[in-house]
């Protein structure tokens, strides 16, 4: 299992190497850009530029982004990118990590609720909710909770300056997170209280605490996990929105000013890092995925699931 | 110890389920009982309740189900009014139940080692892990599994529908219960299967003396097993008593044509085999009369307007039907 | 009796949530034309307050806003239907492929829907935007094959479930030609779910358009968008609520709609038959 994970990680080089060549590709549809000299770099010597192709290009690109962490030189200041990039990032990921776990913190729990109330008021109530919550763009909730808590109630600055401040971009982020997947896990854990194994599990006079959150759980939270890297993506646009909306200095904001400024070296380095983001946590859930599928995890200690298919009987 | 001990009494079990479509009244009138040692069969084709019968008396009803009327007395206990917390006392540790598609009903995400202890540790926080990972060897070896080790370590998924079959009787034996309710376990399983977990019961009854409640729709199966049988249509028990008296005497006209339907190697192959005409019970509307008549070859009248009450035939043999008089013999 | 009722109530729902998409797009289509003003003239005084004249006032610059809520309409809800449908289209049209050739072409393809869905679809509407020619539409295209994968994963799954049936057995076993069966099976049992997937692509691509347009990404001003007329509003909260209240309210209204307009769809082949 330690070779597979292995060799995932491997495997988000090409990956995001994958994600520039298309956007290389694409750029070269630009009309009235300089494709001969589409990423800038501090030691880049003044007449030559004109003399590589598109796929030279590409190749100088990623073997400095990957080898030497090059980026290029940041067209909005023209300084190196990469401390910027670096900034930002951190940023960006800090609210995108911190609210992808409250998220399954919150969203697990209430979809769990739901299920086990299922058909009485409460699911009603949660199922209404969560459908309103995914349905609200992330801005109009954004200036919502504006309203009332920075407005209104004056718990918090309008634009954010202390770290509290940054509670309400969070629970933006959370709020539709969480509706998201309370969604999937009321569905999952609906579907599995009605197999076999969890009447007969009652039958054997397990407690109805065990039988859930301890057998039943365990099959419920495999569509939660699996959809874990598209939570993320979800969270990270919404991140970019946020970022917008409170005016914070993230990756989604660089993202936003070098389109409208045409800076082709930042987007670029932009979209290697949200690529790269988004690989890890493909990975990541891969890694939950195989947590919550045991006859998974033998296969991969086994080998290949070929292999098991073929040589394997029941006993 | 009394031999002949009643160890479980249904009496007038009345079970509905709210659905969208309307109430099912999935039992109407269920009455019978399993005496220590012995193995009462219900007999039913799909629909007439005998699964539903037996959730109820463990409480395991789905929440739109409700046990509306009747008693389950266990041991001098009405089990129908017990509150979750005092039937999971019971549940596996008194009555335990063993189900119809072994490989569905074990949790596939635990290996078997991990459920057989949980199972036990969960009615006995006292037992150690060493000592439950024991037992649960010990427990798998009295059920014919040679390799238990092996098997404690299996994920349900690597196992064969009879051996997921085997590991499930062990579970419910495993904290000692008096009485063991079957629905259908061999029904999901293939034939020479089926033979080796019917004898496997049929050797926990004549060694261990182990009450059960099996339920099926094999008149073959009760003929090797059961001592006694309830035949039971619509939600209602039709007619009961024990196995010679069923198959030999049997009354209702539900019984006969269940007991034609049933092939016999004496058989030349001559005859065509009767199958019963007409559908199932409506249980959302279920007939004003005998739930049987619009099927009942003798069909009257009284049939249709009056539900039949219940006629000992004496000896424990009763049957419901308009035709059969008090204390036996049959009136035309 | 009750069984009727109940899915004649879901299909109720579902039939108003219709009634009301319909409506709004029958607005946006309308309006404008009978409106004596567009989304780019000032046709009066800046920040007016609702009148007859000008049904919900008018804005920074003395443009009628019920025009531009409109026009803006229709760049919105065109972006989300046109995608979603493209998205539906190709992600079906790819799907039935790779579930019907397997091998080597099903594993390529599947690896490459991996691919698309772990790129966030703001960025691909971003990256399509900037590179093919920006506040051209082109990030239509991006909208479009972020929503692809869960077309092609839903019915190659169904294709592949449907050919490995005991039905589809049963029929090449009495003659038919088993891409005949698939073809049977794909309509009558996976376009259904695919068009509730539908609902659900369009109502994402809404939200895309409507955070684009919000980010002035692809959509530039004076052209109106939900998104972006919020933005606008929404410096003028205080005084002019409605101004950002009401594309607000459009937004999510349209989006809970599709949604329903979903669930309908979902509830009423339950109840059918159970196909969901």
């Amino acid at each position: 299992m330690l070779g597979y994970f292995c060799k995932r990680i491997l495997l988000i080089i090409p990956g995001v190497m994958a994600v520039i060549l298309l956007i290389f590709i694409l750029m070269s549809f630009l009309p009235g850009t300089n494709t001969a000299r589409m990423v800038r770099y501090a030691d880049d010597p003044r007449e030559q530029a004109g003399s590589l192709s598109l796929l030279q290009q590409y190749g100088k690109y990623c073997y400095r982004v990957f080898l030497h962490q090059d980026f290029g030189l940041n067209d909005l200041s023209g300084l190196s990118l990469k401390k910027d990039l670096l900034h930002r990032t951190g940023i960006t990921v800090r609210i995108t990590v911190i609210s992808v776990c409250v998220t399954y913190l919150l969203g697990v729990p209430l979809g769990i609720y739901a299920a086990c109330r299922r058909g009485r008021w409460q699911d009603s109530l949660l199922t209404s909710l969560t459908t309103f919550f995914s349905a609200i763009p992330s801005f109009c909730l954004a200036l919502a909770l504006v309203i009332v808590f920075a407005v209104r109630l004056r718990w918090f600055h309008v634009i954010p300056q202390d770290p509290k401040d940054e509670l309400i971009p969070l629970a933006v982020l959370v709020v539709i997170g969480a509706a998201n997947v309370a969604k999937v896990t009321r569905a999952g854990m609906a579907e599995v209280l009605e197999k076999p194994f969890v009447l007969a599990l009652t039958s054997l006079g397990l407690s109805r605490r065990s039988v859930i959150l301890r057998h039943a759980l365990k099959s419920a939270l495999v569509p939660v996990f699996s959809i874990f890297n598209t939570i993320c993506a979800q969270l990270l646009c919404g991140a970019i929105v946020v970022e917008r909306f409170f005016s914070m200095s993230g990756l989604g904001m660089t993202m936003v000013r070098a389109v409208s400024s045409r800076a082709t070296t930042t987007l670029l380095g932009c979209a290697t890092v949200v690529a790269l983001i988004m690989s890890i946590c493909s990975v990541i859930t891969d890694l939950l995925f195989v947590l919550v599928t045991p006859s998974l995890r033998r296969t991969l200690s086994f080998g290949s699931s070929m292999r098991r298919r073929g040589g394997r009987g029941k006993i | 110890m009394n031999e002949h001990e009643i160890l479980l009494e249904v009496r007038g079990l009345k079970v509905s389920f709210h659905t969208p479509r309307g109430i099912v009244q999935a039992v109407g009138d269920a009455s019978f009982q399993v005496r220590r040692g012995e193995v009462t069969g219900i007999v039913g084709e799909s629909g007439s309740g005998k699964s539903v019968s037996a959730y109820a008396i463990l409480g395991l009803l789905a929440g739109n189900g409700k046990a509306e009327a009747g008693s389950a007395v266990f041991r001098g206990r009405d089990l129908l009014p017990l509150g979750e917390k005092e039937l999971r006392r019971i549940r596996g540790s008194e009555i335990s139940m063993i189900f119809q598609d072994p490989m569905t009903a074990l949790d596939p995400a635990f290996t078997i080692g991990k459920f057989l202890t949980e199972v036990l540790r969960s009615h006995d926080r006292t037992v150690s892990r060493r000592e439950a990972w024991r037992r649960s060897i010990q427990m798998l070896t009295a059920m014919g599994i040679r390799t238990p080790e092996d098997v404690m370590r299996c994920y349900p998924e690597a196992l064969s529908g009879g051996m997921c079959q085997r590991v499930m009787i062990a579970a419910a034996l495993l904290c000692g219960p008096q009485l063991l309710i079957a629905d259908e376990p061999t029904t999901a399983l293939d034939v020479t299967i089926q033979e080796e977990i019917l004898s496997l019961l049929l050797q926990l009854k004549e060694k261990q003396g182990m009450s059960i409640l099996f339920i099926t729709h094999d008149f073959g199966v009760v003929a090797r097993l059961c001592d006694r049988v309830a035949v039971m249509y619509g939600g209602y028990i039709m007619e009961s008593g024990s196995v010679e008296q069923i198959f030999h005497s049997a009354v209702h006209p539900y019984t006969q044509a269940l007991l034609r339907a049933v092939p016999r190697l004496e058989d030349d192959g001559d005859e065509p085999m009767e199958a019963l005409a007409g559908d199932p019970v409506d249980l959302i509307h279920p007939p004003q009369g005998c739930v049987f008549a619009p099927r009942c070859p003798q069909c009257s009248e009284e049939c249709l307007l009056k539900r039949p009450l219940t006629a000992d035939l004496g000896d424990g043999h009763t049957a419901a039907c308009h035709f059969v008089r008090e204390g036996g013999g049959i009136h035309v | 009796m009750k069984r009727k009722e109940q899915a004649f109530f879901h299909n109720l729902v579902a039939i108003t949530a219709l009634i009301i998409l319909v409506l709004i797009v029958l607005f946006c289509v309308l309006y404008p034309m009978f409106a004596d003003t567009t989304y780019w003239k000032i046709s009066g005084e800046r920040l007016q307050r609702p009148s007859l004249e000008h049904p919900l006032g008018t804005d920074n610059l003395g443009r009628d806003v019920m025009v531009r809520m409109a026009c803006g309409g229709r760049i919105t809800l065109s972006v989300a239907f046109c995608s979603g449908l493209v998205a539906a289209v190709t992600g079906t049209v790819i799907g039935i492929i790779s579930g019907y050739a397997g091998g080597g072409v099903d594993s390529v393809i599947m690896r490459l829907m991996d691919a698309i869905s772990s790129i966030p679809s703001l960025l691909l509407a971003i990256v399509f935007d900037y590179a093919l020619g920006m506040g051209k539409g082109y990030f239509l295209f991006g909208i479009a094959i972020a929503g692809i994968p869960p077309f092609v994963r839903l019915v190659r799954g169904g294709v592949l479930e449907i050919s490995g049936s005991a039905y589809a057995e049963a029929s090449r076993a009495l003659g038919a030609r088993s891409l005949h069966v698939i073809k049977e099976h794909v309509v009558r049992n996976i376009l259904p779910l695919a068009a509730i997937q539908t609902t659900t692509s369009m109502a994402d691509a809404l939200t895309i358009c409507t955070i684009l347009g919000y980010i002035s990404v692809g959509i530039n001003p004076p052209v109106p968008e939900w998104g972006a007329l919020f933005d606008t509003g929404k410096e003028m909260l205080r005084a002019f609520p409605h101004l950002s209240i009401v594309p607000a309210a459009a937004i999510i209204l349209c989006i809970i709609c599709l949604y329903l307009l979903g669930n309908g769809i979902r509830d009423s082949l339950s109840i059918r038959g159970g196909a969901a």
